[in-house]
């Protein structure tokens, strides 16, 4: 029995040390008394901090604050960030002066501390020459030797890119391509720098869990000095669990939330939600190489069937998570125009009477069909709530008319495969939510095989487009692209859905993240957060 | 025994050899592209066509399916799993990195099954068709009810942010201290412990009460010995058995549950990169986690067969 007497105190014991350990929930760390720690909730993963070959937004978040790159955009506009100014001598030729304050990260296997290595000229050079050699494999090789000829150093303090043709986003590719040391990619092998990220940015790396939590610390010798001590970037992949997260103060942003989680986290005192900048564009699409969506016609009674305005009013019940979008350009962006709302209609009857002159009559069933094809598909949505119910409306509406729709989600990377083969018929999807977009979405040569497929080839779109990405002028190339969206709307190869603003739950503690973005720098020229 | 344990041990190399190609099979099988995934997965990437080629081929996606599962074979023969597509590291040491914070999630969710399984299920057995009996089978049918992740979800809602006890995900950093560490544990292990929990309890349950009918059992009740005694010593040692036979073969159970907590709670394990993995169709990875979870889980079947022989020493493992 003495067996069973200990085993009944071992349980109490442990039983004690569980009661005990229910407190109030605290922080992710326990920061020292006047520590500033910024912790942020990321959905994504984070599967590599390789400069070169990052691929996640959750890979991305972390490399902005540990590197820098070149220039950085920030509210939609610009700023120099290891350069200080860059100038056009001709339309080819982009000059970088670089700064003069910017130093490797010390306290690591590479630097030392005290070691005081400059970034220079020739660091900006080796980095691009690395990246632009196809044996590296780089990530972005194909897309920067598309745009680049040569990388020169002028000085110690100058770099030259000459590009192949003159090209307008010259500035958002460069953007993208943090700059790396070779030095400590030699020193520590591919395996060790994938995970030791060393940049010159206001925050060096400290610490990486995997599926767990990135930490950085503040970079003392930064020109500008960040109010932050430490940054956590803990991983959440339940956007739901973040949620709660940041209502227990465990974490102070919430770097997406769901629609469902808005109203409970703005009721909370002392939290806030923030919209990004510009929305993320959301569409129904057609497989025009598809027999059925051939004929322009058929295209626009679908357009003219689906009473968008509705379908968006029932999935965004709450104000500000999405507006209606005219168009293939995000609000806010180069090229926009409200103009394009005159092209869309509601308009049931003449859906119907588009229909019948294209040839579609009602069968015996009531669905339309043509020379024995009957009007018959599915309609693919990815599986994010929100598309999921636009298929679902949209498929209800086009039943309204006789057309025979089934909406079907699916999983993201089936998803991805069926538009880029073209095992689609409709489709719902979204992005090219950046000031390029239409080069990604619709240019034939980058759309084929990609995420917005929609086998449509029209050479003066792709004239307008390249038209435009040699046009420096911004003002002349916001003419040239609002031409090329306008091919899009009047052509109807999407059913141009909303612009949709990702809500991000934040702290009021914390300041200056205002507009949010994770890409940009927490410290930089146009911000440095801090928490109160 | 140890001619057993060999035996057994040989025979899981056919087992890992199937296991191995019906994962070949279907991720074959399944749609989705992980090269454009790799480099096209985000909504503003375009692909081009002759990256797209080169990186199939670095990949060896572009030799034919047979040549790709000997490759896989031999390799994995040699030690060698592969690497991740994603991010290039070696598929073994990423999983076995994984591996702690897996087993510390289990093991606690089988320790907290047990310490509410066992006393309930024997309360049960000794008041049969008391109102504690149908309290533990209410319980027992709740829990085995009870979805994974809905129930994770409300453990958070409620422990986390109503109460404000315990944290709502990660796992602790020891070097915080045990009590960190717990309280972070509780409720992962909690939400895949309990459906485990209901299961032994009805288990144990109807065990008990079919070794209380035994012969011995009364003998023990005549030969005067306190009921404790004959409970605990007499009784629930025999009935243990098939317990510990379920605990055994569940335990791959909570391993597939885990995928689902791991997620909810943001608990760093094999559960989690197995999700990861699945959905950027990083083949190697997917292939060598469950490669090696598969055989985490015959060993397990293996130690329990062993642990019979140790509750029950009638159980013997002799050369026939």
């Amino acid at each position: 029995m003495k067996k069973f007497g200990k085993l009944t105190t071992l349980l109490l014991i442990m039983l004690l040390v569980i009661f005990t350990a229910c407190q109030n929930t605290e922080p992710v760390d326990d920061p020292a008394p006047s520590e500033k720690v910024l912790t942020l909730g990321t959905p994504y993963t984070i599967d590599t901090l390789n400069p070169y070959k990052y691929s996640s937004d959750g890979d991305r978040y972390v490399l902005s604050q540990v590197m820098e790159s070149l220039v950085e955009a920030d509210g939609g506009k610009y700023f120099p960030l290891l350069a200080t100014s860059w100038s056009n001598p001709d339309e080819k030729t982009w000059d970088f002066k670089i700064r003069e304050d910017a130093f490797w990260h010390e306290g690591n296997e590479v630097y030392e501390i005290g070691a005081n290595v400059q970034l220079k000229a020739q660091d900006v050079k080796d980095c691009f020459d690395f990246v632009l050699d196809p044996a590296n494999k780089a990530r972005r090789q194909a897309e920067l030797a598309n745009i680049i000829e040569k990388v020169e150093v002028i000085d110690d303090f100058t770099v030259r890119f000459t590009t192949l043709e003159p090209h307008a986003y010259f500035l958002q590719n460069i953007n993208r391509q943090p700059i790396f040391s070779l030095q400590a990619l030699e020193v520590l092998g591919e395996d060790n720098f994938s995970f030791y990220p060393i940049g010159t940015g206001a925050f060096k790396f400290s610490e990486y869990k995997p599926d767990d939590k990135v930490v950085l610390l503040k970079n003392d010798s930064y020109p500008i000095t960040p109010h932050l001590d430490k940054v956590i970037f803990s991983i959440i992949p339940d956007k739901s669990v973040a949620a709660i997260a940041l209502q227990t103060n465990e974490i102070d942003v919430a770097m997406q939330l769901l629609p469902t989680d808005v109203q409970a986290v703005r009721a909370v005192e002392g939290l806030t939600t923030l919209s990004n900048t510009s929305g993320w564009y959301r569409y129904v699409a057609f497989n025009v190489s598809n027999p059925l969506f051939e004929d322009k016609r058929v295209r626009e009674a679908f357009s003219l069937a689906v009473n968008m305005d509705e379908a968006v009013d029932s999935i965004f019940d709450i104000e500000g998570l999405a507006v209606r979008a005219p168009g293939p350009v995000p609000k806010g962006l180069p090229g926009y125009t409200d103009a394009w709302f005159d092209l869309w209609e509601y308009n049931v009857e003449a859906a119907k009477n588009l229909l019948s002159e294209a040839g579609w009559v009602a069968g015996s069933d009531g669905i339309l069909e043509k020379d024995g094809v009957k009007m018959s598909f599915v309609l693919k949505t990815p599986n994010d709530t929100n598309r999921s119910k636009l298929g679902v409306i949209v498929a209800t509406q086009l039943k309204a008319i006789g057309i025979d729709c089934t909406p079907q989600t699916q999983e993201w990377a089936t998803h991805l495969e069926d538009i880029r083969t073209g095992n689609v018929e409709m489709f719902i999807m979204g992005g090219g939510s950046t000031i390029d977009g239409l080069n990604y979405m619709f240019h034939s040569k980058n759309a084929e095989g990609g995420a917005h497929n929609t086998h449509y080839k029209n050479s003066e779109l792709d004239n307008l487009i390249e038209q435009a990405t040699r046009t420096v002028d911004s003002e002349a190339r916001e003419v040239i692209w609002e031409q090329a969206a306008r091919i899009i709307v009047e052509e109807k190869v999407h059913i141009s859905a909303y612009y949709e603003y990702v809500q991000i739950g934040i702290n009021e503690r914390v300041v200056d993240y205002n507009p949010p973005n994770v890409w940009v720098a927490l410290t930089s020229p146009t911000r440095n957060v801090n928490v109160k | 025994m140890r001619i057993y344990i060999v035996k057994r041990l040989l025979q899981a190399v056919p087992t890992l050899l199937v296991i191995s190609f019906l994962i070949f099979s279907i991720l074959y099988l399944t749609p989705g592209d992980p090269v454009l995934l790799m480099i096209g997965s985000s909504e503003t990437d375009s692909v081009d066509p002759a990256v797209y080629e080169a990186v199939r081929r670095d990949l060896g996606l572009d030799k034919p399916f047979f040549v790709r599962y000997v490759d896989y074979i031999g390799n994995a023969v040699r030690g060698n799993l592969g690497r991740s597509y994603l991010t290039n590291k070696e598929v073994f040491p990423t999983v076995m990195a994984r591996m702690p914070a897996t087993l510390q999630l289990t093991l606690t969710a089988l320790l907290v099954a047990v310490l509410i399984a066992i006393p309930l299920g024997v309360l049960a057995a000794l008041k049969q068709g008391s109102i504690w009996d149908n309290i533990a089978t209410f319980m027992a049918t709740i829990g085995v009810s009870l979805p994974r992740f809905w129930f994770g979800i409300i453990l958070i809602i409620f422990f986390s942010l109503r109460l404000k006890w315990l944290p709502s995900f990660g796992i602790g950093d020891p070097s915080r201290g045990i009590v960190v560490v717990l309280k972070h544990l509780l409720l992962p292990a909690l939400a895949l412990g309990t459906s485990l929990a209901a299961m032994l309890t009805r288990m144990t349950r109807s065990s008990m009460i079919d070794v209380l009918n035994q012969d011995y059992v009364r003998v023990a009740r005549a030969k005067g010995l306190k009921e404790r005694i004959v409970v605990y010593i007499h009784a629930l040692k025999n009935a243990l058995i098939p317990v510990v036979t379920v605990l055994g073969t569940q335990f791959g159970a909570l391993l597939g549950g885990a995928v689902v907590t791991e997620t909810i709670f943001a608990w760093p394990g094999v559960g989690r990169l197995a999700v990861n993995s699945i959905a950027r169709r990083d083949f190697p990875m997917i292939q060598g986690n469950t490669l090696i979870i598969c055989t985490g889980f015959i060993l397990v079947n293996l130690i329990v067969d062993i642990l019979y022989g140790v509750l029950d020493p009638r159980i013997t493992y002799k050369k026939k």
